[in-house]
């Protein structure tokens, strides 16, 4: 899976903030606010091709959590990214 | 013929091809903008004259087609990274080809028609080069009706139909002392010492108030249509989105699109922003009147322009 381009993590008053600026969002009204850990990974991971299982890689080696709880963590953040058409 | 305009503090070049254009024709609403010559580097330079914009799009990567309420637009990019734009009015007539570089610094534009369709298009076509080169200038062109009152203008938001006018004409019966410096398209700016100001426009929609005066900020109010009344101040997040959404911006447009981010980010972080459901009464006039003034430090009473 990966992040759409056309989203850019913008800092909006100290809050991450995805906003939407491709001609594919022109009806996409919405903003997107990532939480410190969400951004990270989202830093991390744009641009690039990547697998549930690295991201539990990358947060068990950032982060002081176990491999199941970063699972299930990464795993309803992209839910709903996938549902926000964040993620593809 | 060089004209030099100067809004919200910042100055524009219209150049007339032909020595003779009718120029208090086109562009009326233009006068009180006026400058007898150029003191600061231009925001922009505009070209205006028969032939010098395609009527086509034809060879471009097209953008797209966007109606913008009483007009449409039909948007391709150029080799060099520019925009041409062919503009109409709700009749489906053409009215100017627009043409201009990628930050909009150097714009060219013919004019079709009759002399009404004329002003239209040349009307709509500085409005585009107005807003998205000062989309590099900490500079928003706002869809709003700006009433002020004790030195503070405040901006009222809102889809069109829901009330803006309305309240802001509530505000000028029931306020005393409350003036309309614009109805439509007022341009909100960060100064250069950080702060955020409104300033009148040669814009304003059906209400033909131009006028040329700027004022600090005091609140942005978004309107609701509702049985009764109830104002909520928004965080700041909710406030972005809020100004985003009434900001002419071309989402497809990266540079000027994070320009435009940019900017609100700063108003939003000086600023109070609210929601307004209302009625369209007196009380609601009160309402948002007297809770965006108790967030305020003091009448403040620096307005500028030659208008004040």
């Amino acid at each position: 899976m990966k992040f759409k381009p056309s989203f850019e993590l913008r800092d909006v008053c100290g809050e991450n903030v995805l906003i939407a600026n491709g001609i594919e969002n022109i009806d996409f009204g919405a903003l997107i606010n990532l939480n410190e850990t969400a951004a990270d990974v989202y830093r991390h991971f744009a641009g690039k091709d990547f697998t549930l299982e690295e991201v539990v890689t990358y947060l068990t080696g950032e982060y002081d959590v176990t491999a199941d709880q970063a699972a299930t963590d990464a795993v309803a953040l992209f839910e709903s990214l996938k549902e926000a058409g964040v993620l593809e | 013929m060089k004209l030099f305009f100067n809004v919200a503090r910042h100055e524009y070049c219209i150049e007339f091809l032909d020595e003779n254009a009718p120029y208090k024709v086109l562009i009326p609403t233009h006068g009180r903008f006026f400058i007898k010559e150029n003191t600061q580097p231009l925001m922009f330079h505009m070209l205006v004259g028969d032939g010098l914009v395609e009527n086509s799009l034809e060879g471009l990567e097209k953008v797209g087609e966007f109606d913008c309420g009483n007009c449409m637009h039909h948007v391709g990019k150029t080799a060099e990274g520019g925009y041409r734009m062919l503009i109409h009015n709700c009749d489906g007539q053409l009215a100017s080809c627009f043409e201009s570089n990628a930050d909009f610094t150097e714009c060219k534009v013919s004019t079709h028609g009759d002399p009404g369709i004329q002003r239209f298009g040349l009307d709509n076509s500085i409005m585009i080069a107005f807003a998205f080169s000062g989309a590099y200038h900490n500079l928003l062109l706002m869809h709003s009706s700006v009433p002020v009152k004790d030195g503070y203008g405040y901006l009222f938001q809102g889809k069109s139909g829901t009330g803006k006018s309305t309240h802001c004409e509530l505000w000028l019966k029931h306020i005393p002392e409350t003036v309309r410096i614009n109805d439509d398209n007022p341009v909100v700016s960060i100064l250069p010492n950080g702060e955020a100001w409104v300033f009148g426009s040669p814009w304003s929609g059906k209400t033909p108030i131009y006028m040329n005066v700027g004022y600090p900020i005091g609140g942005f109010l978004r309107l609701h249509q509702a049985p009764e009344n109830k104002i909520r101040q928004l965080n700041k997040l909710e406030g972005f989105a809020s100004i985003l959404s009434s900001c002419s911006t071309m989402i497809w447009d990266k540079p000027s699109y994070n320009g435009i981010c940019d900017t609100i980010s700063k108003v939003v972080s000086r600023v109070g922003c609210y929601d307004l459901n209302c009625l369209p009464d007196r009380d609601a006039a009160l309402l948002s009147y007297s809770t965006m003034k108790a967030a305020l430090p003091r009448p403040c009473g620096r307005g500028t322009g030659t208008d004040c």
